[in-house]
């Protein structure tokens, strides 16, 4: 659900050739402590944080997404993730 | 020798300019969800000092604390008055203490006439921290950047469009007030349709205050809790609207702390008139 609105606002925003550059990939997402993992390229980094931010509903419920983190590779990443569902 | 792993995440300081009017217990939903998004500075709107001192004094929330501007402003006040000083005072401790969140008092005037205005300003200039004046009428706007017991002009992205003009930008940078953006149109927006309107209409107004170079703010004016964002959120947005990222750095954060230390200091006791201090 959250995966196909991130795609679908991205799409709108920024169109197919912007999507296809992206390289959007949705790597993980955590239900129990609503977390999740996205992968893209590093010059679309503003492009996803703007659709991220921009994202008010989701099926006519109110949502809030926001990055947590940022990193430049997956393993650290899955690192943080780790961290944060273990503490939660 | 192993290395300790510190997830280092950088952390910048922002504020939410415009909430509206609210209840304790809305005030407590904002202020878990600001907690979160790392906002350290919240403007209530329509609320005066005294009651926002009231408020300060009755929330309490678990691992969070808030404080009321003026309650900071007078430990962080010694002998030195320096704007400047102040501002890294005030940035340092937000920096150190991750959970506190400081409330501020503001207004925004809407009158249809100049005559009504003066009026209002009169009445409510010493009742709030930060005074805004919203209008449709050109002419008010630009009586109301040469009063200086006004901060900020209020105006959304879509009417923005209609009343700002080269002329308004020179007024509001010679007489150092700023302009105060309200982004919500691009998350209210209900179809693609009005998505589209918003953004043209505020790439335009964006286009006149980049070239005359005109101090801008940035504000979500959130309906509920969770259409707050913060100062990174809001910057990434701004690029949708022509501004450049790099450029809307003291738009989230800096520019509102200056304007409020510098009312605080005008409210004080002590302050006869900029650079006079009564001695105690």
């Amino acid at each position: 659900m959250v995966k196909d609105a991130v795609w679908d606002k991205f799409q709108l925003l920024y169109g197919l050739n912007g999507t296809t550059t992206a390289g959007l990939y949705f790597e993980k997402f955590d239900e129990q402590n609503k977390i999740g993992l996205v992968r893209c390229s590093h010059i679309s980094l503003t492009m996803l944080l703007v659709t991220l931010t921009i994202i008010t509903k989701i099926d006519e419920s109110e949502i809030l997404i926001y990055s947590e983190y940022v990193t430049g590779t997956i393993k650290k990443a899955n690192k943080y993730l780790l961290k944060v569902t273990e503490t939660n | 020798m192993s290395k300790s792993k510190i997830f280092k995440t950088r952390r910048n300081l922002s504020c939410e300019n415009h909430l509206p009017h609210l209840t304790l217990e809305d005030i407590m939903e904002y202020l878990y969800i600001a907690s979160k998004l790392n906002i350290s500075l919240l403007f209530l709107e329509s609320i005066t000092i005294e009651e926002r001192d009231q408020i300060c004094s009755s929330i309490k929330l678990k691992n969070l604390l808030s404080l009321s501007a003026r309650e900071l402003y007078n430990n962080a006040r010694k002998d030195n008055f320096d704007l400047t000083d102040l501002t890294k005072t005030f940035k340092s401790y937000l920096n150190e203490n991750h959970g506190v969140i400081i409330l501020a008092s503001r207004v925004t005037l809407r009158e249809r006439t100049i005559e009504a205005l003066k009026k209002q300003l009169g009445k409510n200039r010493r009742l709030y921290e930060i005074v805004c004046i919203q209008s449709d009428d050109k002419s008010i706007l630009k009586w109301a950047v040469h009063d200086r017991r006004v901060d900020y002009l209020s105006m959304d992205i879509i009417n923005g469009a209609k009343i700002v003009d080269a002329a308004l930008c020179s007024l509001i940078k010679q007489n150092q007030k700023c302009l105060e953006l309200n982004i919500s149109p691009l998350f209210t927006a209900r179809t693609d349709k009005e998505l589209v309107l918003a953004m043209r209409k505020g790439k335009k107004v964006i286009s006149h205050l980049n070239s005359k170079n005109v101090p801008f703010i940035l504000t979500c004016n959130p309906s509920s809790p969770l259409m707050m964002r913060n100062g990174e959120q809001i910057r990434h947005i701004a690029t949708l609207l022509g501004a450049k990222l790099n450029k809307t750095k003291s738009c989230v954060f800096e520019r509102q702390l200056t304007f409020l230390l510098t009312n605080l200091a005008k409210l004080d006791e002590n302050f006869v008139i900029e650079g006079i201090w009564l001695e105690e």
